[in-house]
């Protein structure tokens, strides 16, 4: 009798939180609609902050969340982040782990209702999505204070205001290894000397000479599609203004990119990074940690990457070996001044959530960026590895590489990479990339990735 | 009247809540996301718009999709065809009662315990690095480049890493269908004269047609739906050759911010792979036998 009593409750149970949770996604779903008619999603953006905040209010500390989207460094975000918690006994953060999924696990997120409070994203992810972000006000926001605006300004939404805090600032160029330079030309190697392409070919040319590659290539998408070519439309062109006016122009079809000639300076320097290439043999295996293992091992002298590329060398460098970063010269006059600067950009940037965090975990968030960023600035940089958007006299990196970007930075030698972090659109990388790699493999000519690259700039109309 | 009242309560103790859990988590998640390829939500934003069928008239009118899809039928068509065969060959090998033949089984089946992304990681290196040193040392031109970087030869290794993962786990399937014959049928035929292939022909495989149907259909949904490898092993490279129809999906969905078109694409898969399979299921089961 009891058992049958028992399967009954059980039964009853189970039922009630099925017509429950249905009842929850209906929920979801309704709001969903509600909010597809052009109203503002208020009453979303309520009930769940209101969840979350009764949930903050039963301990008395606001409750919050940060998401970042750097692999590798959950131990060191999680110290941060209980260093925080340690110096605001009133707010609780939840670190959400990295998941290599990373916009996937953050829409996720959003559409379970746990719209992280903090996130870290990259600059056009944000953008795109300005809607249910925090705007920051620079001159009253504590955490932007001191970041140049030109870094600021890649968070620049459509209506003039700013969505993102930069994280770091990075830098695409060639990295060198000084060492092997030296012992291959038997001379010393200053990179201003390197003002043209032809600058670049001479030392190609005596690097080879001395027996060993000069120049690296990784035929992935990421750094044929994202990085190399977004040098066609970035400091190349002007400043900002001049960028986001070419990108118009090529989208409304007035450019001939094959005739271009920031595109033809652009691509003859490519041809040099191919003719040299390390990986000509079979140019599009790509591997980082195996072409990090060849210039560490003195095997190539030069390699196209950024600072980042310093965690693909560092646990293989030869002690007494020295790194540096170069700009990559994109013309053949040793006048201009692009071939003497880097592109430096925001690698990401926090972010703060307005459509499922209410006002108290929004203040908590930007404590946190606040922290993280100027209270702990140090461990920050150790743990990007990069340099900070800042001048910070007392922090020091281990990294080689993010010093030359800081000498770079110091020297304003650096140029305008607007439109690679701000007007690229998301799928960019994937969708050049493969023209890049074809072009790389010798599947198309020139012109034929022009046209492919041009024919997709136009279907973004 | 009170075994009909107990019928209807033993309904509604057993059936119902599974019914309701599976409504949740299959029917409910199926209708929205049908709902969700007439819009433009771009998988965050709080607001969207009522796109009408545009989103398929642009997948049907993107060569980047048809050319996936293409690709996804080759693909499927060589991992259905030898992940069988080789299933079934290892399978009739290892019931022959050989030496080991339970630690081989063990052997071949290992391939289907390992993660997808781990595996397509695994297979990377192999054939990009282990390979092409091969192919230096011994001096073979052929082996010196790697297979992931050139189309035709990315899509060859694709399908091989598929079916050396599958083959294992269908032969497994095969296995218990072979062990199920009864021996006296099998000693009749054989003292009957039957060789060994006249025994597999007329014998085996008609009596394990039911595994075939089994086999084949999780072949075939299995190798439509397969992401996971795709993205670890080629990424869908060299230059998109090897986007899968699941990888582009997700490219849409995640990447570009296309959840809508991305949502459109994922169900047109679904009714291929619904078609697809039930063409393969009613006319398998059309030709099995009973003992």
């Amino acid at each position: 009798m009891k058992k049958r009593w028992a399967t009954k409750v059980m039964a009853c149970a189970a039922a009630a939180a099925m017509a429950v949770s249905m009842t929850a996604c209906y929920g979801v779903a309704s709001t969903d609609s509600s909010s597809s008619s052009g109203d503002a999603a208020a009453t979303e953006t309520s009930d769940s902050a209101d969840g979350t905040a009764s949930e903050a209010a039963a301990d008395g500390q606001t409750v919050i969340s940060l998401y970042t989207t750097l692999p590798g460094k959950d131990a060191e975000f999680e110290e941060l982040v209980n260093d925080f918690m340690a110096a605001n006994p009133d707010v609780k953060v939840n670190y959400i782990a990295y998941d290599s999924s990373e916009k996937q696990k953050w829409m996720t997120l959003y559409a379970g209702g746990q719209a992280p409070t903090v996130s870290i994203m990259d600059a056009i992810d944000i953008l795109e999505n300005q809607e249910s972000m925090v705007a920051f006000d620079p001159a009253t926001e504590e955490s932007l204070q001191g970041i140049d605006s030109m870094y600021t300004d890649v968070f620049k939404g459509d209506d003039g205001q700013i969505y993102g805090v930069p994280d770091t600032v990075t830098a695409m160029g060639i990295i060198y290894n000084k060492t092997t330079i030296e012992n291959a030309t038997g001379e010393e190697f200053d990179p201003s000397t390197i003002k043209s392409l032809s600058d670049l070919r001479a030392l190609c040319e005596k690097i080879q000479a001395g027996g060993v590659a000069p120049l690296m290539l990784t035929g992935v998408d990421w750094s044929l599609g994202s990085h190399y070519l977004s040098q066609v439309f970035t400091g190349i062109r002007g400043d900002a203004q001049a960028q986001s006016d070419f990108i118009n122009e090529i989208k409304a079809g007035n450019v001939d990119l094959k005739t271009d000639s920031a595109w033809n300076s652009v691509m003859d320097t490519f041809d040099l990074f191919a003719e040299y290439n390390y990986n000509a043999k079979d140019p599009l295996v790509g591997n980082t940690d195996i072409d990090g293992q060849a210039i560490a091992n003195g095997e190539v002298a030069m390699y196209f990457m950024g600072d980042w590329g310093w965690d693909y060398i560092k646990d293989l460098a030869k002690e007494g070996d020295e790194y540096g970063l170069m700009p990559v010269p994109l013309t053949d006059n040793a006048d201009d001044a692009i071939n003497s600067q880097i592109g430096a950009f925001p690698a990401k940037g926090f972010c703060v959530d307005k459509s499922q965090n209410n006002e108290a975990q929004q203040e908590a968030g930007k404590r946190l960026i606040t922290f993280i960023l100027k209270g702990e600035s140090q461990k920050f940089a150790d743990l990007v590895g990069t340099a900070l958007p800042f001048e910070a006299s007392d922090v020091t990196y281990s990294n080689p590489l993010a010093e030359s970007v800081k000498q770079y930075i110091a020297d304003g030698n650096t140029y305008s990479t607007y439109a690679f972090s701000a007007l690229l659109p998301s799928d960019f990388w994937s969708e050049n990339g493969a023209t890049m790699q074809q072009y790389l493999a010798g599947q198309i000519d020139r012109d034929g990735a022009a046209d492919a690259i041009q024919a997709y700039w136009q279907s973004q109309n | 009247m009170n075994k009909k009242k107990k019928g209807i309560k033993l309904f509604c103790e057993f059936v119902i809540p599974p019914m309701l859990i599976w409504a949740l988590v299959v029917i409910m998640p199926l209708i929205y996301g049908i709902y969700l390829t007439f819009t433009d939500w771009n998988g965050l934003s709080t607001t969207y718009n009522m796109v009408g069928v545009q989103n398929y008239i642009d997948i049907f009118q993107d060569k980047t999709f048809l050319s996936s899809l293409g690709k996804t039928f080759v693909y499927v068509f060589f991992v259905v065809v030898l992940s069988n065969v080789i299933g079934i060959a290892l399978a009739v090998l290892l019931t022959y009662g050989i030496k080991l033949q339970g630690v081989f089984r063990t052997c071949f089946f290992a391939a289907n315990m390992i993660g997808g992304i781990i595996m397509g990681y695994i297979w990377n290196y192999i054939f990009s690095f282990a390979v092409t040193k091969v192919g230096e040392t011994m001096g073979w031109e052929a082996l010196e480049t790697s297979m992931l970087t050139k189309p035709t030869t990315a899509l060859i290794a694709l399908i091989i890493v598929t079916v050396w993962q599958m083959s294992g786990y269908l032969m497994v399937i095969y296995v218990a269908g072979l062990t199920n014959i009864s021996s006296e049928m099998l000693e009749a035929a054989e003292i009957d004269g039957a060789t060994g292939t006249q025994l597999f022909r007329y014998i085996k495989l008609p009596m394990i047609r039911s595994s075939v149907t089994i086999c084949t259909f999780m072949a075939i949904s299995k190798a439509f739906m397969s992401f996971d490898v795709n993205l670890s092993l080629t990424s869908g490279g060299p230059y998109k050759s090897t986007e899968l129809l699941a990888l582009k999906i997700y490219q849409t969905a995640f990447s570009n911010f296309e959840y809508g078109k991305g949502q459109a694409e994922a169900v047109v898969l679904f009714i291929i792979v619904a078609i697809v399979s039930l063409i393969q299921v009613s006319t398998s089961k059309k030709k099995e036998v009973q003992a």
